[in-house]
C-alpha cells in the first residue's frame, strides 16, 4: 500500500508536470473504489489535497468533485462508457480550474493512457 | 433512520464542509507546499523536456516543408518587388539627372522609355504625348536618333546606324565638318577631306541645320577608316556614348 501511494505520488508529480491527472486519478481510483466506502472516501480527500499541491487548485473544492465523481461512478457501476465520460469530464474540469495548458506532451501522455486503459479493460473481457 | 454508507456520505461532505469552512476563514493555507511542488515540478519539466526533444525535432521537421513552400512562396513575391524596384530606382535615378540638368532647354520636352520589339526601335511616347515625326531623340544630350513614323501610343525611332538614307551635317570639336550617316549596324562620319587632322577619340557634334539644334553630341571616333587611299575623302567610325537600347529613359524635343 505504501509503495502504492509513492508510486502514486511519483505519477502525479510527473502528471502535473505534462497538466492532467489523468492517470493518477485512474490509478488511484481503481485502487481505492474495490476498498469499504468508509476507507475510500477518506482517501478521495487525501487524493484530493495532493491534487490541490500539485495543480495549486482549493482543496475542499477537489474534495467535492472527487466525492461526486465517486457517486455518480457507484451509480453508473459497470457502465463502461458513463464511467468514462464522467472521468473524462472531470479530468476536463481540473484542467480548466487549474488554467492547464495543451502541450506537445499530451501527444505522448493520451495514447499511452488509452493504450493502457485498453490494457486493463477491454483486453481482459477479450481473453 | 439512516444507515451505515449514507452516514459515511454526509460524514465525508461535513469534512469537505469544514474544509471550506476553514479556507474562507483563510486557515487552510497550502501555498507552502504548492511552492514545493511547483519547484520540483521545475524540475521535473526541463527532465521531460530533454526526453521530448528529439520528438519535438521530429515534429519541426515534419513542419519544415510547410516552412519552406511559405518561404520560397514568399521569395519569389519579394524577388518581384525587388525587380520592380530596381527598375523604379533607375528609372527615377534618370529622372533626376534630366532634372538637374541645367544645360537643358526648356521648350518643350517629352521623357519616354525605349521599346524594342522585334528589333525595332519605339518609344513608349506618340502623338497623344505631342511627339512629332523628326524630333530628335537624345540620352544626356547625346543624339541618339530621330524620330520616324508616329501612332498614338508609340513612335519608332530611327537611329543613326539606322540612317543609310538620310545624314546629319556633323563637325568635330576641332571643327572638321561632315556628315553622319548609318550602315545599318554602325554610325559613320564620311565626307571628310582626306588630307583633314582626324584622329581617334575626336568628338562629333550635330552643327547647324534645318530641324536640328546645333551642338548635340553623337560620339566620338572610333577608328578612322582609310581603305582607299585614292578617294578625296575619308570616313570614320563613330562609337556613341550612349546606346539606346540600354538606357531606360530617353528625352524626345
Amino acid at each position: 500500500m505504501i509503495i502504492s501511494a509513492v508510486f502514486l505520488l511519483i505519477i502525479l508529480s510527473l502528471e502535473s508536470t505534462i497538466g492532467l491527472p489523468i492517470f493518477f486519478l485512474y490509478l488511484s481510483y481503481s485502487l481505492i473504489s474495490r476498498r469499504s466506502d468508509k476507507f475510500a472516501l477518506l482517501a478521495l480527500i487525501a487524493i484530493a489535497f495532493f491534487l490541490a499541491i500539485f495543480y495549486s487548485l482549493s482543496w475542499p473544492l477537489l474534495a467535492f468533485l472527487l466525492l461526486i465523481f465517486h457517486i455518480a461512478s457507484q451509480k453508473f457501476a459497470d457502465k463502461l462508457f458513463w464511467e468514462s465520460f464522467i472521468f473524462v469530464c472531470l479530468n476536463l474540469l481540473i484542467f480548466k480550474l487549474g488554467n492547464l495548458q495543451l502541450n506537445y506532451f499530451y501527444l505522448v501522455h493520451l495514447p499511452f493512457f488509452f493504450f493502457y486503459f485498453y490494457k486493463s479493460n477491454f483486453k481482459k473481457y477479450a481473453s | 433512520m439512516l444507515n451505515e454508507k449514507y452516514k459515511q456520505y454526509l460524514l465525508a461532505f461535513f469534512i469537505v464542509f469544514i474544509l471550506f469552512f476553514l479556507q474562507f476563514l483563510k486557515l487552510l493555507n497550502l501555498s507552502l507546499l504548492n511552492n514545493v511542488a511547483n519547484s520540483w515540478k521545475e524540475k521535473n519539466y526541463v527532465l521531460l523536456q530533454k526526453v521530448a526533444h528529439p520528438f519535438k525535432r521530429l515534429l519541426m521537421m515534419w513542419q519544415l516543408t510547410s516552412k519552406l513552400e511559405d518561404l520560397q512562396y514568399r521569395y519569389s513575391e519579394i524577388a518581384a518587388v525587388a525587380v520592380q524596384s530596381n527598375a523604379l530606382q533607375k528609372e527615377n535615378q534618370e529622372l533626376r539627372k534630366i532634372l538637374e540638368n541645367s544645360d537643358r532647354s526648356y521648350k518643350e520636352v517629352i521623357i519616354a522609355a525605349p521599346v524594342i520589339s522585334f528589333a525595332q526601335s519605339f518609344v513608349a511616347a506618340g502623338s497623344r504625348d505631342g511627339v512629332r515625326p523628326k524630333s530628335v531623340v537624345l540620352y544626356k544630350d547625346t543624339l541618339l536618333g530621330l524620330i520616324g513614323q508616329v501612332e498614338e501610343r508609340q513612335s519608332s525611332v530611327m537611329l543613326l546606324s539606322q540612317m543609310t538614307d538620310s545624314a546629319i551635317l556633323a563637325e568635330t570639336n576641332t571643327g572638321l565638318k561632315g556628315v553622319v550617316k548609318g550602315n545599318g549596324r554602325e554610325v559613320l562620319l564620311s565626307e571628310i577631306a582626306s588630307d583633314a587632322q582626324l584622329e581617334v577619340g575626336q568628338l562629333v557634334f550635330t552643327s547647324s541645320q534645318l530641324g536640328l539644334e546645333k551642338g548635340l553630341l553623337i560620339g566620338k571616333v572610333a577608328r578612322v577608316l582609310a581603305d582607299n587611299q585614292a578617294l578625296a575623302t575619308k570616313t570614320a567610325l563613330i562609337e556613341q556614348m550612349a546606346n539606346f537600347y540600354e538606357v531606360s529613359l530617353v528625352e524626345i524635343k
